[in-house]
């Protein structure tokens, strides 16, 4: 049997029938239990491990001796030279001492104060396309929210969001295919900062960014530089966006032919809906990880060579039968639910408490406002180190907006 | 009585021992650990106990354990 883990090439796994690669993930998931690979060699990209049993993607997050967070996008981000991904490609001691200082607003409890922004922004942008009776869920609702809040967070304008995809998408992905357009966003993008930062310098506000701009070092005493304040600013949008961005749509694609599913999350609320959100994110795990071998090591049965790449598998790892029983099956009430799909150890994600808090907000307004609607047309999976659907286009019996108007005409006319 | 052990060591603030049980858990700014601020639990109380199960069974960093108060 020839392995798929040889030509294994994590940023374009082969789509299946259901318009996902599930099946490629489970089929190499199989091959790794009959064949006792918890860690396979891939010779794509000039080779390097993939690691996909959870015990041992388990064990190579904790391990932060061996394995360095500089290899965390494997092939490498095009960020300029002075760039390093703040927090996500950093390691000990650097890390330690810039994560401290981001991590009071992504408690749970402070999550939770953003209920009545979430709630208004969220209804506000059904009520833009509750008359349609057609719409791409995508671009109106499940990028615009995570866009918007990150905006709230970081205290920059709402209203810009399609900006900030823009530029997000330039460094995760455009650059791959045309760089010279890429290089053009990221310098636009560069520019509103600079602009941004002048002008928050003079009006500090309760924002994560004037945050970072009034944080002191513990040890030296020293502010942070305005690189590093960029630094911050680049890795919160890519952060705040793309994935919570491909959870929702992947999650609102399920349930637009999965009637059933949708019947049940209707059911749902508070806790119960945060559990759910936990399952979608085990189940569509957006994004993979990548780290850095700095020091020669045996693991999982593999001998690992200093300057080597691993792939931490979280799509794979998340189905793993020794860890999750019945892991081909979306379980909306699974307890405990030990999944990587926000990481885990040191770097688990940082808004992980917003993820799944602006899931169930979103889920429950949406199955609420627009419970009957369909895929009106087959969406369209992305590849990339965050993956998902990119598109969504639903259609639904028209709704009324909340102040109350509804537009028959429109529907009609269109 | 009981209370709940959080390994400040393994906790990288998930915040799952939350979610399951609010009531018990709270989280410090500057690290954003988990630390349990719960009243002590008498082991007879078969809800609150089934509750501090579930939160330990929940954390996905295996640092919680419950331990007798006087620990």
């Amino acid at each position: 049997m020839t392995s798929l883990f040889t030509q294994f090439d994590h940023t374009t796994p082969p789509i299946g029938a259901d318009g996902t690669p599930l099946a490629f993930y489970e089929a190499l998931r199989d091959e790794m239990l009959q064949t006792g690979t918890d860690i396979g060699w891939s010779e794509q990209h000039g080779g390097f491990w993939v690691a996909a049993g959870y015990d041992v993607v388990r064990d190579i997050f904790h391990d932060t001796e061996h394995f360095s967070n500089k290899g965390v996008t494997f092939p490498a981000y095009a960020v300029d030279d002075d760039t390093t991904l703040m927090l996500a490609a950093q390691d000990a001691p650097e890390h330690k001492k810039y994560r401290r200082m981001v991590q009071g607003p992504f408690s749970p409890q402070k999550v939770q104060s953003f209920n009545e922004p979430l709630k208004a922004m969220t209804n506000q942008l059904i009520d833009e396309f509750i008359e349609d009776g057609e719409v791409d869920l995508v671009a109106r609702l499940t990028d615009a929210v995570p866009a918007r809040m990150t905006a709230v967070i970081l205290g920059i304008d709402p209203e810009d969001g399609d900006l900030y995809r823009k530029w997000c998408w330039a460094i995760t992905h455009l650059f791959l295919t045309d760089p010279e357009t890429a290089a053009a966003h990221v310098g636009e993008m560069d520019a509103y900062f600079r602009e941004t930062l002048a002008h928050r310098r003079k009006n500090l506000g309760d924002d994560v960014l004037s945050l970072v701009i009034q944080s002191v070092d513990p040890d030296t005493g020293e502010t942070l530089s305005d690189q590093e304040i960029k630094d911050f600013f680049v890795v919160l949008l890519l952060g705040g966006i793309e994935n919570t961005s491909k959870l929702l749509s992947t999650m609102f694609w399920r349930l637009g032919w999965d009637v059933e599913m949708r019947r049940r999350m209707q059911g749902l609320t508070g806790e119960k809906l945060l559990l759910a959100m936990d399952e979608f994110l085990r189940y569509y795990t957006p994004a993979w990880l990548g780290r850095l071998i700095t020091a020669d090591v045996e693991i999982g049965g593999v001998q690992m060579h200093r300057g080597q790449f691993v792939i931490l598998h979280n799509q794979i790892a998340n189905r793993d039968p020794r860890q999750f029983t019945h892991p081909d099956a979306i379980v909306l009430d699974r307890e405990p639910n030990r999944h990587f799909g926000l990481g885990m150890g040191v770097h688990r994600c940082l808004g992980a408490h917003l993820v799944r808090y602006e899931g169930q907000i979103v889920a429950e307004a949406m199955l609420k406002r627009i419970p009957e609607f369909e895929l009106a047309r087959p969406a369209t999976w992305i590849n990339g180190q965050v993956s998902g659907m990119a598109d969504v286009h639903l259609r639904f019996p028209p709704g009324a907006g909340r102040n109350g108007t509804s537009k028959p005409a429109l529907s009609e006319a269109a | 009585m009981k209370v709940i052990h959080v390994d400040l060591e393994r906790c990288q603030g998930h915040g799952k021992c939350y979610m399951v049980a609010p009531d018990d858990f709270d989280f410090e700014d500057e690290h954003g650990r988990s630390r349990f601020v719960g009243a002590p639990i008498d082991p007879g109380d078969e809800k609150r106990m089934k509750l501090a199960a579930r939160a330990v069974q929940a954390c996905p960093e295996s640092a919680l354990t419950i331990v007798d108060e006087s620990r």
